[in-house]
Parts: structure tokens; C-alpha cells; sequence
């Protein structure tokens, strides 16, 4: 037993009830799940043993999210079984998958945001009195979360968390509920590299107290570093189970997506040309607040600039500075096209943090795929849309998004997670002939979308677009930027071109130690 | 585009609600002998003279229910369609006084224009009110209706009041010249007004403008939500204003057909049968398609015919009311809920989990103590 986890008495640790290591906690037998006419999964077997970290890699669209949601009732399988310790079960709701023990925590968490931590943590649940005072409610939740040594303040409202924190107070529902079995959904693609490490820190010791944890990612470095065993999904079929041990990056990478993925260039011909955005002493917000204080910043054609920095330091608003959907309280910003200056929104695209903030999720895909050019022609003329060129136009765009197998008339929202991110981003880079604002572009996507997404990038910038790529992913920034800013506090802290380019040095500036 | 209720959805809350509307009426007994179910065919689709009924119920619901269906199509409310019928009724009233010497065609159609103008103008404040302040346009519209009620009577009451005529608990007006009425065509011994037809006509265009013009699509982008609005950089305030004030005149002309078709003057019984929020209701059950609130007025205006064939017999007719609410609240049951129900029913099968429970954390009991 982990002396993270003091036994105090007032219960006993869940990992001591626990199925025995090695032994198969959970039994996913023949899983077929159809949505309409496509089949998402088509009869996929896993298991997953006490004790185990086991990893569930796959394109886009494979069918990772359905199967564990299947796991955890919030859908139910067409055919299959599952088996929960050896014992089959039907898990219709996930409060029944709750009381076998299986929890899970998705990507966006599914907290009550203007509840607090405490409240969250109680809130749903049989074991909750109906009557209970505040003081009490904060400190049961403060003990829980000492408990499973995931600290976050009872009291806080979950709306004013980071992602970080909003992920341990799901992960400390899931255990305080009893969960052997915790999955986890893409956990690592909201969090700073900081917060990922905590995350594995704590998984990590789940499983040494005896969970099985369930852990999908697209990140091969992670998944080489957490895993036990992985598997590889494709198409909705499985096509492989093998242990770490016998996993090898490159291949892993060609048994996800079924080719060879081909790396970025590092060397490339600079070339640096007019300027295409010109900020001086550019403020937004509230100062208190941390926005953006004074921004001098020159974007240039042909050119990739990268802005690192730890989330929550202004790149919100800077990305909307920049694509000019937000005003500037003070200095001036100015826009140029040809060293003319334009209208600050003309060929701009923007690949926004969240790809529910880009997409209309209720209407079609359709719809959506031409959402920036519909006011435009050719799409309009006059005031009339031509039906005919929007399907093709639609069509087109959601083919070379790599989504050719899907029906265009689906609603948005019905995409998996990373397949709504490749429709917004191929989106935005058409809508970006003159500037492109891209925030964590390949978030979400998988290894071979990541690179054909890299490759656009720079496709984009030889173009002679301008390319600002906001991100946390600091290897993702240096190796696609001819040139790298600092945020921090809402400040440019330093700026690095290409043969500078220096990993500590770039740390120190993110931490505000330079 | 309009992400409404499902087609499947819709029908299954027109059959769950003649279900409920079957056990009803099956209790009610008729007291002028036969059946209830022989009258109420007798009144709605099994004489030519029901048939006429249901189709002069549907016409006010029809506009109405455009009206509601094109501001829900942009994500928002109007609440507001009865004032905005009232004032586009007596906006046409005006007009019709003043030009009592014309003869039909041009005065029928300035009616229409003036019943047009009246309900827009209405509009316009909770508009305004909506687009540059942000207050809610569902509050703003609704308040409106007691004013024009108010309006109503006073002018039925007052100033234009008929000396000649009691009208009962009916307020009426001067009567409106002899040449202000539409054409009515009757094939077999069924009636059609023209302003059934011009309706019909309207959501055709309706349909075909949201379909295939520039402002059909800034529609349904206002309607996916601000944020998303603010990221594509399209303006949709205009949109929104137009789309206020277009909605606000097609319930004017709403109330200017009802005058024309059917009451012949203005009176307090221009509102009477609730057709203002009816249409609402038969908007939801289209899902907003502006084709679909044809079919779905005609059925509202079969359940009024019944209504009021219930009530003839002295049974009361309240059910249509009940059903109203009744179909409402199915077709209107978010996306969500059908999943749940399915889930609800395929878990009762289920044993109850029989796995060891594993030990839980400490309870908020344990710790409160
Ligand atoms: N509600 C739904 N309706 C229709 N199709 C769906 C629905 N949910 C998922 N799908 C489809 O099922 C397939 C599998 O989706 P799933 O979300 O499981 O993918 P995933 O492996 O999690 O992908 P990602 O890596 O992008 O998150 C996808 O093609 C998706 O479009
Ligand atoms: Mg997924």
C-alpha cells in the first residue's frame, strides 16, 4: 500500500479490493456497435488485468471513445459481452458500471462547472446524504482527495480551475466512488506537460495499488512511457495486443494509421518577407487579470512563429488579438497584405483552443465545412447560395480532411474527437490565405493527421502565408517554428530564432525565471 | 440544417397524444345521441362544412406558426405573435377607413401591406431592444401582447367602436367597407379561402429563401450560438434584426387575413382562439421546417374543429387544450431523452450487479461525525 494513501481508519483503501494482479479485471468479448449504417466497432475483444496500464491506440475514428463508453454504459453494444472479474454483466448505465467498479473520466471531464469541487464530488451519488451542511461537504472532500493524494481545494468552483485540477477532481469522483477500473479518455490533451507528469505520477501508483487503468492517447512517447500492455485499434477491429516490451515507436506508429509516417523536415530554406501584422504596445483586458500587457510583435510571410508558453498566460487572447475577434484596449494593432494595409479579419483562419468553439456541433457537417466561405463568393452570388457548388465545395473540403467514409449531412457533433478537429483545422487553412492563427493544431489527432496537419503548415508558410502556431507541445513548436516568442503573465518574455533555438532556455522564459 | 425534433419523434407525439385524446373522449358521451366519435367526423374531415372549418382553424396557426418557426430558425423566441397579429389587424383597420372608396383588389392588397407594416413596427422595439442591448426578445415580445390587447380595446371600445352592435362580451368595431373581403373558392362543397392559400404560398417562399439565399445561412449560424458567431467573424446582428421584424410581419399579416377571411371587422375576438400561441406549438412540431408548419397547422386546426365540435355537445373542449400542451412537450423532449428512456427499458432485464462491492471511501456520515 502506497503511503500516499494513509489509512486513517474512517474507511479502508479501495485498491485493497482490488482483483489480484495479473488476473482479467475486465472482459470486453465480441464488441459490434453500429451508429446508422456505419459500424464503429466490429466484434473487438480486450481485456484489461488488475494492476495494469493498458493502452487503447487507434486513428481517429477508430473507435477507442465507443468502445470504452461502452465499458462505462454510456452506450450500449449491439453485441458482445463484457465481464467484470471473471463474471458477466450488463452495464446499461454508468451507474451500474459504477457499481462494478468502472469509472470513467473523459476528455471533458463532465463536471458541473459553477459547483465546487465539494459539490461535484458528492453530487449524483446514492451515498450522499440529502441533508448535509457545508462544513461537513468541504471537509469529506478534502479528506477524499487527501486520501487518493490529489490535491485540489474543496471549496473552489470548478469553473475557475485549470485543466489539470478539473481532470483530478474526475479522477477523485471516480475513485472515491470505488473504481477499480478507471479509463481514461485522451487525459493528457487539455493538460501542460507539468500537469502530465503529475498525471502519471498518480496512475502509476493507481496501478500499483492494484486499479486497471484503461489509457488512450495519441502521443506515442507517453504511451511508451505509462503503458504495460497496448493495443491497437483500426477501422473498429482490433489488431493487435502487445506488451510494451515487444512495442516499438515507428511501428506502433504504422499499425495505428496502416502507413508509414514520414517526419518533418528540420532543415528548411528560410525566408523572410514583408510583414503581415505589426502589434506595438498592443494591451487587452483586465490587467489584474493577467491579459496581454504591451504586445510588440512583427509577423512576417513565409514564416512559422512559434509562441510558447504554459497555458493561461494570455494565448487565448492573443490568438484572438491577432485574428482580430477581440479590441485592444491600448496601442495599435495593424494588418498588412503586400505591405498594404488590409482589414485586420481579410484571409485570416484561426484554429481555435477548443473545437467546440469553431464548430456548430448540432448542425451538419456540411454545414460547418463551409461555414467561413458561405458569404463569399463563389459559394454566394448575390444574395443567393448556390446549392450545387456548396455540396461540391462541402464535399471536397471533407475528403481532404480525411474523412471521406462519412455522410455529409451528419450533425457535427456525432464526430469523434479528433475527427472534428481535422474538419475545422483543414477549414481554417483554406480560410488562412493571408494569416494563420493555429492553437494546439494537432490536439487530439492522431499520428498521421498530425503530420499531414504539420506538412499543411509548412506547405502554408512556403506559400507565403503567416503561420502563428500557439501550443504547449514544445517539441511541436520547435520543431515547426522559423521563429519563437515567450508568453508569460501575459508578456512577450523573450523571442529565439531557428539556430538559437534552445530547450532550457525556452523552459526558464516559460517559467517566468529569464 | 435545423436540428429539431426527428421526424420518427414527431409522429410518435401526434399518436401519443390521439391516444390520450382516444381515452377522453371514449368517457364523453354525446347528448344529442349517436356517438362522439360520428360527431367529431362530422365536424372535421366528413362534411364538406367540417372540412371548411378545419381549414379556416389552420389559417391563423399557419401564419402564426411561420411566424414563430423563422425566429426560431435564427435561435430565437417570439412570443409576442398575438400582439403583433392585433396590431397588424388594426394597422389594416386604419388603412381600410381611410380608403373606403377604393375598390377591392387595391384595398385588400394595401390591408395586407398596412397588416404587414403594423406587426413589423411592433416588432421593432423588443428588436431594437434585443440587438443592441441584449434584452431577452422572448420578455420583450410577450409583454407586448398585453399592451396590445389593451390597445384592442380600447379602440373597439372607444374611438372605433360600433354603436349599433352589441357584441355580448365582444368588443366590435365600425364595420369595414363592403369590397374589403378575399375570394373564397369551394370545390365540391368545401371552401378554401385565398388567405389559406397565400399562406401555404408563404412558406414556400419561406422555405426556398432559408434554403437558398445568403440570409438563410447567416440564419443558421446565429442560430448555432454566439461563440460561434464571434470565431467565424460573420455579422449576424442585421440578420437577427431582419429576421425579428420579417417574423413580427408575417403575424401581422396573420391578423389582416383572419379579419379578411373570416370576422369581415375588427373585434376583441381576434385573439379568441389562441391561434397566436397555437402556432408556437405547431412550429415545435415541424421542427422549425417552414414547409413542415403546413401539415402541422392543418392537424392544430383539426384538433381546434374537434374542440369546438366537443363543445357544441356540451363536452368540454378542454381536451384540445390538454392536447396541444400534450404534443408540445413530446415533440419538444431534447435529444437526449429518447436514449435514456431506450435505456431505461432495456435495463429492466438487468439482475442486479452482483460483483462484491469494493470498499468505498468514507462517507460524508463517517466524516461528519
Ligand atoms: N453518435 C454517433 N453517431 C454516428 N456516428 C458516430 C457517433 N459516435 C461516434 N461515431 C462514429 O464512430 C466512429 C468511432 O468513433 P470514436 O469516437 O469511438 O473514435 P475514436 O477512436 O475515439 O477517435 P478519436 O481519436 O478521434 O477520438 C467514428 O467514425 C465516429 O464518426
Ligand atoms: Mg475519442
Amino acid at each position: 500500500m502506497s503511503p500516499a494513501t494513509p489509512d486513517n481508519g474512517v474507511g479502508t483503501v479501495p485498491g485493497g479490493a482490488s482483483s489480484p494482479p495479473g488476473t482479467a479485471a475486465l472482459e470486453l468479448t465480441g464488441i459490434v456497435k453500429s451508429f446508422g449504417s456505419q459500424r464503429a466497432l466490429d466484434g473487438v475483444n480486450f481485456e484489461l488485468r488488475g494492476g495494469e496500464v493498458h493502452t487503447l491506440l487507434g486513428e481517429n475514428g477508430a473507435g477507442k471513445t465507443t468502445l470504452m463508453n461502452i465499458a462505462s454504459g454510456m452506450l450500449r453494444a449491439d453485441a458482445g459481452s463484457i465481464a467484470v472479474d471473471g463474471k458477466k454483466v450488463s452495464i446499461p448505465t454508468p451507474a451500474v458500471a459504477m457499481s462494478y467498479g468502472i469509472g470513467m473520466v473523459h476528455q471533458h471531464y463532465r463536471l458541473v462547472e459553477r459547483l465546487t469541487v465539494a459539490e461535484n464530488l458528492a453530487i449524483g451519488w446514492h451515498e450522499t446524504p440529502r441533508v448535509v451542511s457545508r462544513g461537513a461537504l468541504v471537509d469529506w472532500a478534502a479528506e477524499v482527495c487527501d486520501r487518493y493524494g490529489l490535491q485540489v481545494e474543496p471549496r473552489a468552483a470548478v469553473d475557475t480551475l485549470s485543466a489539470g485540477e478539473r481532470q483530478r477532481v474526475a479522477i477523485v469522483r471516480a475513485l472515491s466512488r470505488g473504481a477499480r477500473i478507471l479509463i481514461l479518455d485522451e487525459p493528457t490533451a487539455l493538460l501542460t506537460p507539468h500537469e502530465a507528469d503529475a498525471l502519471f505520477e498518480n496512475v502509476r501508483r493507481m496501478a500499483g495499488e492494484g486499479h486497471g487503468v484503461v489509457f488512450i492517447s495519441h502521443k506515442l512517447r507517453e504511451v511508451m512511457e505509462i503503458s504495460d500492455r497496448i493495443s491497437v485499434l483500426r477501422g473498429g477491429q482490433l489488431v493487435a495486443t502487445l506488451a510494451r516490451a515487444d512495442a516499438e515507436v515507428r511501428e506502433l506508429a504504422r499499425m495505428t494509421v496502416a502507413t508509414d509516417v514520414p517526419d518533418v523536415p528540420v532543415e528548411r530554406a528560410s525566408k523572410s518577407g514583408r510583414p503581415i501584422l505589426v502589434a506595438t504596445g498592443a494591451s487587452v483586458g483586465d490587467h489584474d487579470e493577467g491579459r496581454l500587457h504591451e504586445i510588440d510583435l512583427e509577423i512576417r510571410e513565409h514564416e512559422v512563429l512559434g509562441v510558447a508558453g504554459v497555458s493561461g498566460n494570455g494565448q487565448v487572447q492573443l490568438a484572438e488579438l491577432l485574428t482580430g475577434t477581440c479590441e485592444h484596449d491600448s496601442g495599435t494593432v495593424t494588418q498588412f497584405e503586400g505591405g498594404e494595409a488590409v482589414n485586420p479579419t481579410k484571409g485570416v483562419g484561426h484554429i481555435p483552443e477548443h473545437h467546440s468553439q469553431g464548430l456548430a456541433l448540432a448542425a451538419s457537417l456540411e454545414f460547418n465545412a463551409v461555414l467561413r466561405s458561405i458569404t463569399k463568393p463563389p459559394l454566394r452570388r448575390g444574395l443567393v447560395i448556390s446549392r450545387r457548388r456548396l455540396r461540391t465545395a462541402a464535399r471536397e473540403l471533407v475528403d481532404r480532411a480525411g474523412l471521406k467514409k462519412l455522410q455529409v449531412q451528419r450533425p457535427a457533433g456525432t464526430l469523434s474527437g479528433g475527427q472534428m478537429q481535422r474538419l475545422l483545422v483543414h477549414r481554417e487553412l483554406d480560410a488562412g490565405s493571408r494569416l494563420l492563427v493555429a492553437v494546439h493544431p494537432t490536439r487530439g489527432l492522431d499520428v498521421a493527421a498530425t503530420n499531414h496537419v504539420q506538412m499543411e503548415l509548412l506547405a502554408a508558410r512556403d506559400r507565403g502565408v503567416a503561420v502563428v502556431l500557439i501550443s504547449e507541445d514544445l517539441d511541436e513548436v520547435l520543431e515547426m517554428s522559423d521563429r519563437i516568442v515567450v508568453l508569460y503573465e501575459g508578456r512577450i518574455a523573450g523571442e529565439l530564432a531557428r539556430p538559437e533555438f534552445d530547450r532550457n532556455r525556452l523552459g526558464l522564459l516559460m517559467g517566468g525565471a529569464a | 440544417m435545423t436540428a429539431g425534433p426527428s421526424p420518427i419523434r414527431r409522429v410518435i407525439a401526434v399518436l401519443a397524444a390521439a391516444l390520450v385524446a382516444v381515452v377522453f373522449i371514449s368517457m364523453q358521451s354525446s347528448p344529442l345521441g349517436g356517438s362522439v366519435w360520428e360527431q367529431i367526423w362530422l365536424s372535421t374531415f366528413g362534411t364538406g362544412l367540417g372540412t371548411t372549418s378545419v381549414l379556416q382553424l389552420a389559417m391563423p396557426i399557419l401564419f402564426a406558426g411561420l411566424a414563430a418557426a423563422v425566429c426560431q430558425r435564427t435561435g430565437m423566441w417570439n412570443i409576442g405573435i398575438p400582439g403583433q397579429m392585433i396590431m397588424g389587424a388594426w394597422t389594416a383597420t386604419w388603412v381600410a377607413y381611410h380608403l373606403s372608396g377604393v375598390p377591392q383588389a387595391p384595398l385588400v392588397l394595401a390591408m395586407m401591406a398596412a397588416g404587414v407594416i403594423g406587426g413589423g413596427l411592433w416588432m421593432l422595439l423588443p428588436a431594437l431592444a434585443r440587438v443592441y442591448l441584449g434584452v431577452s426578445e422572448i420578455i420583450g415580445t410577450l409583454l407586448l401582447n398585453f399592451v396590445a390587447i389593451q390597445w384592442l380595446i380600447y379602440w373597439t371600445g372607444g374611438p372605433w367602436a360600433n354603436t349599433n352592435q352589441n357584441g355580448g362580451g365582444t368588443l366590435i368595431a365600425k364595420p369595414l367597407p363592403a369590397q374589403a373581403t378575399l375570394p373564397q373558392f369551394t370545390i365540391g362543397s368545401t371552401t378554401i379561402g385565398l388567405a389559406l392559400l397565400i399562406g401555404v404560398a408563404l412558406a414556400v417562399v419561406l422555405a426556398a429563401v432559408y434554403r437558398y439565399t445568403q440570409f438563410g445561412y447567416r440564419s443558421a449560424l446565429a442560430e448555432s450560438g454566439d461563440e460561434l458567431v464571434r470565431y467565424a467573424g460573420i455579422s449576424v446582428w442585421r440578420t437577427r434584426l431582419v429576421t425579428l421584424v420579417l417574423s413580427g410581419g408575417i403575424a401581422g399579416l396573420g391578423g389582416v387575413l383572419l379579419v379578411l377571411d373570416q370576422l369581415h371587422v375588427l373585434s376583441t375576438s381576434l385573439t379568441a382562439d389562441n391561434s397566436g400561441y397555437v402556432g408556437i406549438v405547431a412550429a415545435a412540431l415541424a421542427g422549425n421546417a417552414l414547409l413542415g408548419v403546413v401539415p402541422s397547422a392543418l392537424l392544430f386546426g383539426f384538433l381546434a374543429a374537434i374542440g369546438s365540435a366537443l363543445q357544441i355537445m356540451d363536452v368540454s373542449g378542454e381536451i384540445v387544450t390538454l392536447l396541444t400542451g400534450l404534443v408540445l412537450i413530446i415533440a419538444c423532449i431534447n435529444v437526449g431523452k429518447p436514449r435514456f428512456l431506450a435505456r431505461r427499458s432495456s435495463a429492466r432485464g438487468t439482475s442486479p450487479p452482483s460483483a462484491p462491492a469494493p470498499e468505498p471511501a468514507p462517507t460524508l456520515d463517517e466524516v461528519a461525525k
